[in-house]
């Protein structure tokens, strides 16, 4: 079962210099029936003006995970970390028993676009951490790269989270396919965030998302001239 | 369960005050607080890089990431902390403004039942202890050690959880 979350039906904030939309109730959005889909809470499309951004604050117990598109994201915290994100890295920050970090725009130029995903960890009161990793480009050409697991893996480096969910990326070119099994009794969601995809035969723009259930195989194809980019997260 | 709600205030130049100022915040949080944090304006900002040159860069840095506290930021919150450096205690022009609001809050009987504390090197932390027993603030002893910051912000976040489910 595939049930599709339309990039105009989703939450938007509109804040001047924060143009977000907002798969799931987020700030000021709130809708009862897109509190997040399993243990995906928080799934936000960020456009953050040049200079620009959300000044310190307060996380706890949550799988924090940023993954930009364009531009780069300046990010401070209470542990003392402070990192530039930039397209074709990830980064995941375990909130943990407490943290306060900000985040901004590292560009007085240019504005910067990326995707906020909160995750929730199978455990309360853990110890906070931050991570951040770099991949080629290459790697997530036609293919599922992992950004996020719960154990690491030797084969490809991604961040490590507290909870027994994967995300990964792919880039698809005109009518490249990638697949994917799903396990007996797994979920997932697709997002995409570049482009236009079709999943199981079923087409997706730009920002849509699609919450699957009872489904064995996931079938991406890239479905315009640009191909498209997705985020696909394998749930309990 | 209720939740306490902390506003942290800082006056900060080099940063280390705001340190502070993130450690009691994150004890705060560990507490299962919601937390504000807020910085003093400079009272001459176009003097203040030009008097502390070797802070330009963190205090650009501030300028972009902090609002300075409003009224509403008090009203809100059910414990105050009041984060300072040495060089600028209560009666500096940094501090005057916001003291003077807090002042004014008390006398309309806003501050009634919040907890205060102070943050800072031993001397700032007690001048500011007294101003938090003027204004009425229920009092949690200063913490000047850095180590223990976090601790603090814990201890003020439950004590303000406590009572404001005592106060109902």
């Amino acid at each position: 079962m595939i049930k599709i979350r339309k990039s105009e039906e989703r939450g938007h904030g509109d804040r001047g210099w924060l143009n977000a939309h907002y798969s799931f109730s987020f700030a000021d959005y709130y809708d009862p029936a897109y509190m997040g889909f399993r243990a995906l809470r928080v799934l936000n499309d960020d456009r953050i003006a040049p200079g620009r951004g959300f000044g310190p604050h307060a996380h706890r117990d949550m799988e924090i995970i940023t993954y930009v598109l364009e531009g780069g994201l300046l990010h401070r915290d209470s542990m003392g970390e402070q990192h530039t994100l930039v397209p074709n890295e990830v980064q995941t920050m375990s909130a943990g028993n407490g943290i306060v970090h900000s985040e901004f725009n590292a560009s007085e130029k240019e504005p910067v676009h990326s995707i906020q995903i909160w995750i929730e960890p199978k455990a309360e009161d853990l110890a906070p951490s931050y991570q951040q990793i770099r991949f080629a480009p290459a790697e997530k050409r036609g293919r599922f790269r992992l950004l996020a697991a719960p154990e690491a893996s030797k084969d490809e480096p991604a961040t490590i989270i507290n909870q027994d969910a994967r995300l990964y990326v792919g880039e698809l070119g005109h009518e490249e396919t990638v697949r994917q099994v799903l396990a007996p009794g797994r979920h997932a969601w697709v997002q995409v965030v570049r482009g236009r995809v079709s999943l199981n035969g079923q087409l997706l723009n730009e920002g849509d998302g699609a919450a699957i259930s009872d489904e064995q195989q996931l079938t991406a194809r890239g479905d315009s001239q640009k191909g498209g980019e997705i985020l696909l997260f394998d749930l309990p | 369960m209720s939740q306490a709600k902390v506003l942290i205030t800082f006056y900060s130049r080099g940063g280390s005050t705001e340190k502070l100022a993130l450690a009691a915040a994150v004890g705060a949080v560990q507490a299962r607080a919601s937390i504000r944090l807020r910085r003093l304006p400079d009272a001459m900002p176009a003097k203040t890089i030009e008097e502390s040159p070797e802070c330009k860069e963190t205090l650009e840095r501030m300028y972009k990431e902090y609002v300075a506290p409003a009224e509403a930021d008090v009203l809100w919150a059910n414990a105050l902390i009041l984060a300072a450096s040495a060089r600028f205690g209560p009666s500096s022009a940094e501090w005057t403004g916001y003291l003077e609001l807090l002042g004014r809050l008390q006398s309309e009987g806003k501050l009634d039942g919040k907890v205060g504390a102070a943050l800072g090197t031993e001397s700032v932390a007690v001048s500011f202890s007294t101003v938090i027993l003027q204004l009425g603030l229920i009092a949690v002893p200063p913490v000047s050690d850095a180590a223990r910051a976090v601790t603090h912000g814990r201890q003020i976040a439950t004590v303000a959880r406590a009572l404001k489910e005592c106060l109902g």
